[in-house]
Order: structure tokens, then C-alpha cells, then sequence
């Protein structure tokens, strides 16, 4: 019943953000994250081999006088986690091809993402950026933290060019403490310095989640006479024939998301291709059934 | 394959315009704003590639549109051989009967070659033979019997006519129109350059008339002819004759031809004559004609002969007589008009005319003309007689003067005389010529009428005779009335120097020697003319009988023709006798048209343009073959139609999709 409200094109007709977003979310999931964290509670996970260096605190001296060996006793921590969106507001965001932007899909996707990370109890917090940070809502559960989210993405108009090297330099500072990163964007930069850009989060203790946001005419460009392509982010202007967007085009953005992908998962990094036209349950799908395997 | 109207090709030029609109043309793309050009390349040339491949078959449709247009109006046509079919319908032979056909053996080669065609045909099928030449004559009806067909084509003989390919094409598109079925015209001729039309248009057939030309070459194409000669028409002293004659060569060797005078049966004299290469050359024959009273048949001929004998004589005829004989009727004693008229006769003509006064009865009898001087009225009797006299083709100058105004009107004549007017010293003094028609043959060359003085005129009422010269009062001066085949000559004035000037004027010379001439014919008389020249024997409404004699010795008229025919054909070449009422007659000589002698034949390709051009739409013969000429431009336009629809279908898809 809720899945046709999960349509991207059906939910542009929804003026109020929360809205959307409870929308989404609401008929999706109930439930708790499990805790990134190991921790001491009483639900038992694993047994683990004792390494020198382990503290012997945890170690269970029960298995040790049957067996003879160290192992240690590992548990679920049940605490509640932290949730960063980095939402991406360049320009190139500006782009639709069909009626729905890619920014107001990255909006529902973050807002839905925000949402449900509060429905969980989680801390929540955002980041917009384009070629600097432009909005920064540190992580929190307090009353009234997701309102201030939803007003920050209502926000996020896209603006300026984008620049990861500059506003992720930033992201290192701010995101310290170890949580989920979700980082939203169309990602026009070499997968090469995307990962490398991102990867110190990763090497932070993040969970970092990218969501590649692409209009289907990104992906598989159809003209049926030359074009005057003007770049949104640059001005620039190019004569395109219909045939090289059929032919060198496809070639170029299939291996750029193919880069994406390898270089995302060599970084230990969750990459998702969101295009504009898909039902964001997917995403949202995708995004927790990689977190339930993380746990 | 062929092209006959390449001048259409310059059309071809058109092509540059949708070249133009494809390939020059400027082309416009649609801005579209894209989220990163990072994955594009610049690529014009690609893209202008691709926007001439986009409308290449648009391109070559409008390309093939206007080709295939301008290709079918060209009217290309291919040679094929002819369809069965084409063969069966009716034949029509034609062969050149003209005087062209009489050298060597042309005539009977194309009379074999029409037997062969004959032969040729399919049992059944139909025929019809014609000779032409300045016309045509048809020789059978569309039949099938080869035996008939082949009579007639025997029955052909060489005549003295030119050939008129012209005059021959009309009649075939008169026989054209007669049947629809197909017809292929055989033409066996030697195709004179000569004998083509000013325009080439005029040669056309009609649809559905195929033509297949057997040209008749002949082995030999120099030709000497005697073009013209120029002798005098009457010979008054036999001992003084001058004739002056014109030889001609064509493609000829400068070479000496002989010239021979004949005149009346003998040789008078004989001159050889240098004549240039392909050029003409002035023979003259001076001194003694000894011929008889009466006309003369006389020639100036080649002795050598030459591709074309028929045309190496040229005939003349010259009458020798005694002086025209004038009689002058003068109602008064005075010796005046008598003087002034025989000195200005003798001054102008020589001895060409003779003025004799007449006695109390006057008899018109071999009279060439009349001179009435103020004449009173004349006795019935001989009123009667020089009426009879004009009616039978005399003529009559009468000159009004006071005892003509005495009795009313102008004798013979009829017409009424309303007053006289003087000029006197105190009003004008005189009266002068205003206006004369100069064009008339008793006023040509007579110089200023206007010079000359008129002290006293007589008012003529004209009726229906017609005004020749007017005073200043605008009333007539000089009337020409016609009566029977006679000429009536009518001066408002006397000719005896006391009502004005005009005997002592240099006008009057002229005036008396033409208006002889005029009335007397002696100045009419055509002695040399083209074979198939019309003469003209009579004026209209009259009736008086018209004997000809054509030059085999037979009456060229039936009674009925002689007593209303206006011209006759002189069909024949030699000499025609005219015998009029009156006991006058005329020898004319018929000659060969000159046209003849240039055996030249027209150019090949005329004769295929002609081939090709016959029919339009069917099969045509080549020259000599069983070949004939298929235009197909229709199916070009056809093409140019299906062309045209293409284009508009792909260019409302591209329109289309650019609204799209």
C-alpha cells in the first residue's frame, strides 16, 4: 500500500518534507539499529581467539578450564548510534530530466534517511556542501534535532560548483566520533579522488554509505538531433552529436560508474547508484539490508 | 541516346540550390543545459557529419527531383529497334519528284529503294505512295495490292519543281489527321539543303507519324547553272538587242563554260565564259536577233554538261514588234496637243511608242492606246467602238477641256462634269497639285506635279473611279475609272498648254511616258518566271476569255477556267502562250527554280533531328535502318512525380520530428 507512495514522481506532489519523509519511512521499518560497537551488554554475539594485547578482563575462564585455550566472550551492544548526511547542493544537482530534480531526490533521500535514523532514537545530524560547507548540524538526539535536519534540507538549494577535497577536509574535523556516514551526491569528480577523499571517515571507524544520485539521462542519453549541452556548474557550452551520446558517452559513464564502485569498495566504502527514476524504498532497502549484515 | 532540346541542360545548374540548403546552410542546435560536460567531447564535426547524413536522402530526393525535371524537358531520346506493332498501321511512301531528282540515276535509285520498302512489308498491310515537290500529289489511296503500289511508284516522274521539305510536312500532318492508327513515312529523297524551311518547326509531324529518311546521294554535287538573263522584253530594232545572262557554279572549279545564245530554233551566238570557283560570272550578248515578228522563243545555255543538265538552259521570251501605236482624238483644230504629246513620248520612250492622229472615224483596231484631247461628245457609234475597244483591255487617256465641260460629262467614261474653275489674276492665279498618289504606275518617277501651274480645271464628280492626284482645292485631278479590262485615264484639265503648264513641265515626260505604259500594258509584260509561279491572267469581274497554252502544246484551261479563272500555275517548265480578247497575246517562259541547282544535301544531323523529332512519343526510323528513336521523357516525369512525393513524405517525418 505505501509502496506507490515510495515513487519518486508521487512524491515530488508532496509540498511538505516531513511528510514525505514520514511517508517513506513509515510503512518501511520498525526496529532498532544494532550498535556498530561491541560493548559489554547481555546478549551474547561471539567467541573470539585471545590475542596477546586482548584484555583479559573479557576473557571467559569457563571455556578455558574445559578446553584449555583463551577465548574471548564478545557481546551486541544495544546503544543508540549516530547518523551524518553529507548532502551535496552543487549545482549539477540542479539537473532533471523528467520532472524531478536530482537535489529534491537527494532531499527525500536524506530526509527519509534522517527520519529514520530519529524514529530509532539515533543522533542525527547534517552536512550541506558544495564547493564549501554551507550547512552544519552536528549529531544529536535531543528534542527538536530533527526538525532543525528537515529545515536545513528544506534549505539545500543548489547554489555553487562542487569541490570534495575542501568541505571532506572539513568532515574530518567535525566527524570525529565513530557513527554513519551518508554521503549523497552525483559525484562528478575522478572515483580515484572520491575515494580518497572520503576514505579518512572510513578510517575513522565510519560506516560511510555513497549514494550516487543520477537523472536516467546522466546514465543513458538519448538526442535525437545535436545539442548546445550548457554545463550547470561551469557555463560551458558543447556541440554534442546524438550519436557520440549513444556510443562514447555510454562508454565513459558506464566505466566512471564502474571506478565509482570499485574504488568505493576497495576503500571499505557501501556504494548505492540512485537514479532519479527508481522508488527510493530501494535505497532504502539496500542501505539497511547492508547494515543489518554489518551487525 | 540523344538529346533534342540540350539547351535545357544549362537548367542543371538548379542542382547547386538544395546543395546549397544542405550542405552550406548554417545549422542552429538546441541549447540544453546538462548537469557536467565532464564525460563529453567536442565534436562539430561529428555532429555536422551526422546533420548531412540526417538529410542526405532528403538531399537526394530534391537532387533526383529537379535532375529527372530538366533531363525529361531536354527530351532525350534512345534508338531501339521497332516494335512489330509499329510496323503494321499504314506506310507512306513519299518520293521527290522535284528537279533536283534528275541527276544521275536519284530518281529511279529512290523509285528501287520505295519497291524495296514494298517488298518489306507483311502481307495485308496498307500503303500509300506521293510524290511531292513544290506540292505534293497523292499517287494511290491507303491500299494493300503491292502491284498497284508499285505502279504508282513507277509512275514517278522527274518534274521541273523545286522540292519544299516544308510544304511536304504540312501535307503529311493533313494525312496524319485523317486516321489515328500509326504511320511510318519512307521519304526517298536527296534532301536539298535548298529545300528546308526557314524554320526547322516547320518540319514537324504529328504524334503517331514515324519517319524514316532514305537520303538519295548523288556521286557528283558541282552543278553549273545559267542563273538569270536579262533581255529586253520587246524588240523593237532586232539589230541592237543586248542580253546580258548570269552564270553560276555550285561547289564547283573555277572552270570556262560555254554560253550559248539561242534564239527562235537557232544559234545566234556562242562565248566561252571563265566562271569562278563556286562563283558566278556575267556572259553578254551584243549585236543583231534576227528574229521573226511576233514572239520568240529564245535560251541562254551551257554546252557542257554537269551533275544537273535540266538547269544548264534558261528560256526567255522576246517579243519583236513595231512601235505601240497611240492615237490622238483631238476635237479641235489645234496641232497643240498632237506636239506636246508625240515630243514627250519620243523624248521618254524612244521609238517604243508612235502617235498617230485620227481622221473622222476612228478605228481602235491594233491600237495600243488613246489620247483624247478636249474632247466634245462623241458620235454613238464611235463612242461605242472605243468603249469596245477598252472593254477588251485598251486604254484611254482622255484630257477634259472646254468642250468636254460643254457636254456634261466625261465620254466613255460616264462620269459627270459638275463646272469648271478659273484662276484668274485676281483671285489666285493659279491652282496646284496638293497631294498625288506616287505609288500609281502613270505617276511613278513623274517628279513635282507641285511645280506646275493649272489656270483652268473642270470639276469631276468620281462616282466610283478612283482619285490619283488632287488640286489644292482638294478637287480631283487625275482619275483612273476601269472598264471591262480596260484602264480609263481621266485629266481634269487640258494637254494642250492653254489651261496650264503641264506639256512645258519636265513632269510631263514622265507622266505621258507611264500613263502609255500603263494603259498600253507594254510595260507588264513578264516575259521569265519560276516553274510553279502563279500568274495572274485577269482583274476580278472580268469576263472576257483567257486562252493558255501550256508548253506541250495543250490547253491548260477548261472553258470554264478560261472565262473565270484569275491565275494559272505554271506547273511546266518551257514557254506558255496567253491569248487574250482582242486578238493580244503573251509568251511567258518557265524556268527551273535556281534553288534546284544547289545540290547540296542538309546536314546529317538534320535528318536524324528530323527523324527524331517526328512522332514525339513513338518509335522513329534512322536514316537507312530498321532502327527508330524512343523518347521516354515521360517516364522521367513520371520518375520526377514519384521524386517529388518521396521528398514531401521525408520532409514533413523531419519537419515532424524537429517540432518534436
Amino acid at each position: 500500500m505505501h509502496q506507490r507512495f515510495l515513487d519518486p514522481q508521487i512524491l515530488a506532489g508532496i509540498a511538505n518534507l516531513e511528510l514525505t519523509a514520514r511517508t517513506v519511512v513509515d510503512g518501511f521499518i520498525a526496529g532498532l539499529h544494532r550498535s556498530p560497537d561491541f560493548g559489554f551488554s547481555q546478549e551474547f554475539a561471539e567467541y573470539r581467539q585471545y590475542v596477546p594485547g586482548d584484555d583479559l578482563r573479557y576473557v571467559d575462564w569457563n571455556v578455558y578450564a574445559r578446553s584449555g585455550r583463551l577465548y574471548l566472550k564478545r557481546y551486541h551492544g544495544e546503544t543508540n548510534t549516530r547518523l551524518t548526511v553529507l548532502l551535496d547542493r552543487s549545482n549539477s544537482m540542479e539537473f532533471a530530466s523528467q520532472g524531478i530534480r536530482k537535489i529534491d531526490y537527494a532531499r527525500y533521500l536524506a530526509a527519509s534517511m534522517a527520519y529514520l535514523a530519529h524514529h530509532q532514537r539515533d543522533a542525527v545530524g547534517l552536512i550541506t556542501f558544495d564547493d564549501d560547507i554551507r550547512d552544519f548540524i552536528p549529531p544529536s538526539s535531543r528534542q527538536g534535532q530533527w526538525m532543525k535536519v528537515l529545515h536545513a534540507i528544506d534549505r539545500a538549494e543548489p547554489g555553487h560548483r562542487t569541490d570534495f577535497a575542501k568541505p571532506f577536509l572539513q568532515f574530518q574535523e567535525v566527524l570525529r566520533s565513530r557513527g554513519i556516514v551518508l554521503v549523497v551526491s552525483d559525484f562528478y569528480a575522478d572515483p580515484e579522488t572520491v575515494a580518497r577523499t572520503v576514505a579518512p571517515l572510513r578510517h575513522r571507524g565510519n560506516d560511510v554509505i555513497l549514494f550516487h544520485v543520477l537523472d536516467p539521462m546522466e546514465v543513458a542519453p538519448v538526442f535525437n538531433e545535436p545539442k548546445i549541452l550548457i554545463d550547470l556548474e561551469t557555463g560551458q557550452e558543447m556541440e554534442v552529436s546524438p550519436e557520440y551520446a549513444v556510443g562514447p558517452y555510454r562508454r565513459k559513464i558506464d566505466s566512471h560508474l564502474a571506478a565509482m564502485k570499485s574504488e568505493a569498495e576497495a576503500a571499505g566504502l557501501t556504494y548505492l547508484l540512485a537514479e532519479t527514476n527508481k522508488p527510493l524504498d530501494r535505497a532504502l532497502r539496500e542501505y539497511l539490508s547492508i547494515r543489518q549484515g554489518r551487525l | 541516346m540523344g538529346l533534342l532540346a540540350p539547351l535545357f541542360l544549362t537548367g542543371l545548374g538548379l542542382l547547386a540550390l538544395p546543395l546549397w540548403l544542405h550542405l552550406l546552410k548554417r545549422h542552429r542546435s538546441t541549447p540544453q543545459k546538462f548537469s557536467s560536460l565532464m564525460f563529453f567531447e567536442r565534436s562539430t564535426s561529428a555532429s555536422v557529419k551526422q546533420r548531412q547524413l540526417d538529410y542526405i536522402l532528403l538531399l537526394l530526393l530534391r537532387l533526383a527531383l529537379l535532375a529527372l525535371a530538366i533531363f525529361a524537358f531536354t527530351r532525350p531520346y534512345v534508338l531501339s529497334a521497332l516494335l512489330p506493332a509499329e510496323k503494321a498501321g499504314l506506310t507512306i511512301i513519299a518520293i521527290d519528284e522535284s528537279a533536283s531528282m534528275g541527276a544521275e540515276d536519284k530518281l529511279e535509285r529512290a523509285k528501287n529503294g520505295a519497291v524495296g520498302v514494298i517488298d518489306s512489308l507483311p502481307d495485308g498491310a496498307r500503303a500509300r505512295i506521293l510524290a511531292f515537290g513544290a506540292s505534293t500529289h497523292l499517287l494511290t489511296d491507303a491500299i494493300s495490292e503491292k502491284d498497284q503500289l508499285k505502279a504508282a511508284i513507277r509512275s514517278v516522274k522527274v518534274t521541273a519543281s523545286r522540292s519544299s521539305l516544308g510544304d511536304l510536312a504540312a501535307s503529311l500532318r493533313n494525312i496524319g489527321r485523317l486516321t489515328a492508327e500509326a504511320k511510318t513515312v519512307h521519304l526517298f529523297s536527296d534532301l536539298q539543303r535548298s529545300s528546308m524551311p526557314a524554320a526547322f518547326n516547320e518540319l514537324r509531324l504529328d504524334s503517331g507519324m514515324a519517319l524514316t529518311v532514305h537520303p538519295i546521294e548523288g556521286k557528283q554535287k558541282e552543278n553549273w547553272t545559267v542563273e538569270s538573263v536579262n533581255a529586253p522584253t520587246r524588240l523593237l530594232d532586232a539589230s541592237t538587242a543586248r542580253i546580258e545572262a548570269v552564270l553560276a557554279g555550285y561547289h564547283t572549279p573555277a572552270a570556262t563554260r560555254t554560253a550559248v545564245l539561242r534564239a527562235a530554233g537557232r544559234e545566234v551566238a556562242r562565248k566561252p565564259v571563265a566562271v569562278p570557283a563556286a562563283g558566278k560570272a556575267t556572259v553578254v550578248f551584243e549585236g543583231g536577233l534576227n528574229i521573226p515578228y511576233g514572239f520568240a522563243q529564245c535560251e541562254v545555255a551551257l554546252l557542257e554538261s554537269d551533275a544537273l543538265d535540266s538547269d544548264n538552259a534558261f528560256l526567255f521570251a522576246v517579243n519583236r514588234a513595231d512601235p505601240e501605236r497611240i492615237l490622238l482624238l483631238d476635237s479641235t483644230s489645234s496641232n497643240a496637243s498632237y506636239l506636246y504629246v508625240s515630243t514627250a513620248l519620243a523624248s521618254a520612250a524612244g521609238t517604243l511608242f508612235k502617235v498617230e492622229r485620227s481622221g473622222p472615224t476612228p478605228s481602235f483596231t491594233g491600237v495600243s492606246a488613246v489620247v483624247l484631247s478636249n474632247p466634245a461628245a462623241l458620235n454613238p457609234a464611235a463612242e461605242e467602238s472605243l468603249r469596245s475597244y477598252i472593254r477588251s483591255g485598251g486604254g484611254a487617256l482622255i484630257a477634259v477641256g472646254p468642250a468636254t465641260a460643254a457636254a456634261g460629262r466625261v465620254p466613255v467614261a460616264g462620269l459627270k462634269i459638275s463646272g469648271s474653275r478659273y484662276a484668274d489674276r485676281s483671285g489666285e492665279r493659279f491652282e496646284s497639285v496638293s497631294s498625288a498618289d506616287q505609288a500609281h504606275p502613270a505617276m511613278e518617277g513623274s517628279g513635282r506635279w507641285e511645280s506646275v501651274r493649272f489656270y483652268q480645271t473642270f470639276q469631276i464628280e468620281p462616282g466610283e473611279a478612283r482619285v490619283i492626284a488632287r488640286l489644292s482645292d482638294s478637287s480631283p485631278l487625275l482619275l483612273e475609272a476601269r472598264l471591262g479590262e480596260g484602264r480609263i485615264l481621266i485629266l481634269a484639265s487640258t494637254i494642250d498648254g492653254l489651261a496650264n503648264d503641264l506639256p512645258l513641265q519636265p513632269a510631263f515626260l514622265q507622266f505621258a511616258e507611264k500613263s502609255m505604259r500603263y494603259l498600253s500594258s507594254a510595260g507588264e509584260r513578264v516575259r521569265s518566271v519560276a516553274v510553279d509561279s502563279n500568274y495572274e491572267l485577269r482583274q476580278a469581274g472580268t469576263a472576257a476569255t483567257v486562252d493558255v497554252i501550256s508548253p506541250s502544246g495543250q490547253r491548260a484551261l477548261s472553258v470554264s477556267e478560261a472565262a473565270e479563272a484569275r491565275s494559272i500555275l505554271l506547273d511546266e517548265k518551257g514557254f506558255w502562250t496567253i491569248r487574250r480578247a482582242g486578238g493580244r497575246a503573251e509568251m511567258l517562259a518557265a524556268n527551273i527554280d535556281r534553288r534546284e541547282s544547289d545540290l547540296e544535301a542538309m546536314p546529317a544531323e538534320s535528318a536524324e533531328l528530323w527523324q527524331g523529332a517526328a512522332g514525339s512519343g513513338v518509335a522513329a526510323g534512322t536514316v537507312e535502318s530498321d532502327r527508330g528513336t524512343r523518347q521516354f521523357w515521360p517516364w522521367l516525369l513520371a520518375l520526377a512525380l514519384v521524386a517529388g512525393l518521396a521528398e514531401s513524405w521525408v520532409a514533413s517525418k523531419h519537419l515532424r520530428r524537429e517540432a518534436a
